[in-house]
């Protein structure tokens, strides 16, 4: 439990040394907003920080299973620990499979108990120290996909003007006479719908707002004296409402809209997949005055090249290692049902940059490489401030550019640019507000509604089951925290392993007996040891290397079929060959 | 044959000279401790042996480098290098 302290003293420590630049954003605790929260006492050494996450969620292939849920994460723990089953708190299971209509009534017991508890503070017994003190609890971020996050925030939404999650002034544009809105930086030719006609925006000048400017343009909203001004505030502000976070004790919360910050996971496994899907495969709808014959990235409109495509997806399979998850099936086969976030990451980030090349034409191929490179360095665990400057630097290039080759100031194209295509670009600054981004995205929240389904046996009557097993989850943690010698440590060293020290394992398969090798293997190895006869040796086929991934080897995976494995046996060792 | 590799995305960073490898196996192969006899004469000859902890692989070639820097360093395409390429590389460089 003193992760944060210590964390939180070794930060300070990088940001002397480094002229005010961490070592690597890799944590809640690297961001500005918490270094300055705790430089203002804002937050203090005894707090808990807590990052609240809500998402709807299907239980079974029929949309009858729909509900919801929310958990607490409690960001004190170090996050090899706050993100697991064990220490992930439910907050509630709202049932479905109707949409609830007031969901703020569902929300309400739970933050109603939060803001209790933040007023009087939580009087907790440290037994390692044996002293008892008071802790504040502070609501860090909360997190939710688009619609998820209205329920929090009582913003318009992405189709209004004002549609940025962060309430970030872009305005954004709209085709004549057609309601929805688009983020769109680069201004229309030959457009000047009123309101909209605002000239280019410039992608650097794209930041967040701040919790001043959001209760001035609330308190604006609420004083409106009819329904019609009130029209006219909400669309200019963005705001349809008090926020229920405003409940929780003001010094006891980031901030509204600072709480909420970018989400990763729906942003690259969902809405910027289908994207890039819908363009290549031309599924836009076009306007009379366009024609898809000019949609040269439309590649996939043709069944033959989509299906192809498809098929080789499915082939990569025995090439991805097993530490990416599930591969991605043929999507021309499976895209409908049930694909996955991680298959679509896998597919599009990291299999399409190699299976575009030379189908999709020239430009449209780097524009997407680049993407793909800004993306990548976003989505790791650990960035370093080098690393993130070359991602805030190619997704500030990708967007103008995406803007200029597929929008192309059409007015009729508007559509194009989607809300993602503007979440993108907050990427790198929420980055140095508050750390990487996958710290708080919603990876954990989609975990827990997967091993909470799962552990619903009985099919009949699944809301109320669910709420039992999460009753009983709760429970049996409580009582693993209370009582240590229920939850023994895991054994991480299996049987037949050998620990090579500096976290690397070598992990069974192991021959039985001492070897003789034969051929160029022998040679190499009285080479390597300068004997020259090559001793009998025992061949491991696993390593287990620091970073927690198997290397694998050909000794056990030339046994199998290659449709039988995925293949992991391809490393990069550092140069220091000779 | 061309492989076109798709590596972790972690593990991309062709900047560093890295290579990429094929693992034949994993082996511990036992070694004379070369300053035995400067470090202590008291020892038994058992401590006079430690393992040396290596893999056998094959090399793939340095990525295309016209496709890596058009592709901003997301694609990287290399060839199998074969029996010749055969060589021992420390764990610990893994």
């Amino acid at each position: 439990m003193h992760y944060r302290e210590q964390r939180t003293h070794r930060i300070f420590q990088e940001l002397q040394r480094n002229d005010g630049l961490v070592d690597t954003y890799d944590n809640v605790f690297c961001g500005q907003a918490y270094l300055d929260a705790v430089t203002q006492n804002k937050i203090q050494q005894n707090d808990i920080l807590l990052m609240l996450s809500i998402d709807g969620a299907q239980l079974y292939e029929s949309k009858d299973s729909d509900c919801w849920i929310y958990i607490w994460i409690i960001l004190n723990l170090s996050p090899e620990y706050r993100y697991k089953k064990k220490h992930v708190l439910l907050g509630a299971i709202i049932p479905g499979p109707k949409k609830p209509k007031i969901i703020d009534s569902f929300l309400f017991p739970g933050l109603h108990h939060l803001s209790a508890v933040q007023q009087e503070g939580l009087c907790i017994w440290d037994a390692s120290q044996d002293r008892e003190f008071i802790s504040w609890l502070f609501l860090f971020l909360a997190c939710a996909d688009g619609p998820g996050l209205l329920t929090l925030s009582n913003f318009i939404g992405h189709q209004g003007k004002n549609g940025c999650r962060m309430l970030c002034p872009l305005n954004g544009r709209h085709k004549p006479g057609a309601p929805q809105y688009y983020p769109v930086l680069l201004k229309p030719d030959n457009y000047n719908v009123l309101g909209c006609d605002h000239p280019d925006v410039d992608v650097y000048d794209i930041g967040p707002s701040n919790s001043h400017v959001y209760i001035q343009c609330l308190l604006h909203l609420l004083n409106s004296p009819t329904q019609r001004v009130y029209e006219t505030r909400r669309l200019e502000t963005g705001i349809v409402g008090p926020s229920i976070l405003l409940g929780l004790q003001p010094e006891l919360i980031q901030g509204i809209p600072e709480v909420f910050s970018s989400e990763m996971m729906h942003l690259s496994g969902a809405n910027m997949a289908t994207l890039w899907l819908d363009l290549w495969r031309g599924k836009f709808d076009c306007a009379p005055t366009d024609s898809q014959a000019n949609w040269d990235w439309a590649i996939f409109k043709d069944i033959a090249t989509w299906e192809a495509h498809g098929r080789a997806v499915a082939a990569c399979r025995m090439y991805l290692p097993g530490s990416f998850d599930v591969a991605p099936r043929d999507p021309s086969l499976h895209a409908n049902s049930w694909y996955k976030a991680t298959e679509y990451i896998t597919w599009i980030y990291s299999l399409c940059p190699a299976l575009l090349y030379g189908i999709l034409p020239e430009r449209f191929w780097r524009n997407f490489c680049k993407f793909v490179a800004g993306l990548r360095i976003m989505a790791q665990y650990s960035i370093t401030p080098a690393q993130l400057q070359r991602a805030c630097q190619l997704i500030a290039e990708w967007e103008p550019e995406f803007e200029r080759i597929f929008y192309q100031r059409r007015v009729d194209r508007i559509p194009f640019i989607r809300p993602c295509v503007h979440l993108t670009c907050h990427l790198a600054s929420e980055a140095t507000r508050v750390g990487s981004p996958i710290c708080s995205s919603q990876w954990t929240m989609e975990r827990t509604i997967g091993n909470l389904g799962q552990e619903i046996r009985q099919p009949s009557d699944p809301f109320s089951n669910l709420a039992q097993q999460g009753i009983r989850r709760c429970q049996v943690n409580a009582l693993k925290a209370m009582i240590p010698h229920f939850d023994p440590p895991e054994n991480v060293s299996p049987r037949a392993s050998a620990d090579l020290g500096n976290g690397y394992v070598l992990l069974a398969k192991r021959d039985k007996h001492l070897t003789t090798v034969h051929g160029d293997d022998a040679r190499v190895i009285a080479d390597y040891l300068g004997l020259p006869r090559t001793p009998k040796i025992h061949r491991w086929a696993r390593l287990r290397l620091p970073n927690g991934q198997i290397a694998r080897s050909e000794y056990q995976e030339l046994q199998h079929a290659p449709e039988d494995i995925r293949m992991a046996r391809n490393v990069k060792v550092r140069q220091s060959l000779k | 044959m061309i492989l076109t590799l798709i590596c972790d995305t972690i593990q991309i960073s062709f900047n560093g000279g890295d290579r990429i490898a094929e693992v034949r196996y994993f082996t511990r192969l036992a070694r004379e401790v070369d300053d035995w006899h400067d470090a202590n004469e008291e020892r038994n000859a058992q401590d006079r042996l430690q393992f040396v902890d290596v893999a056998l692989v094959t090399l793939y070639s340095n990525p295309h480098p016209h496709l890596l820097e058009r592709s901003y360093g997301v694609l990287a395409s290399c060839t199998k290098l074969g029996e010749e390429s055969l060589q021992m590389v420390r764990i610990t460089d893994i």
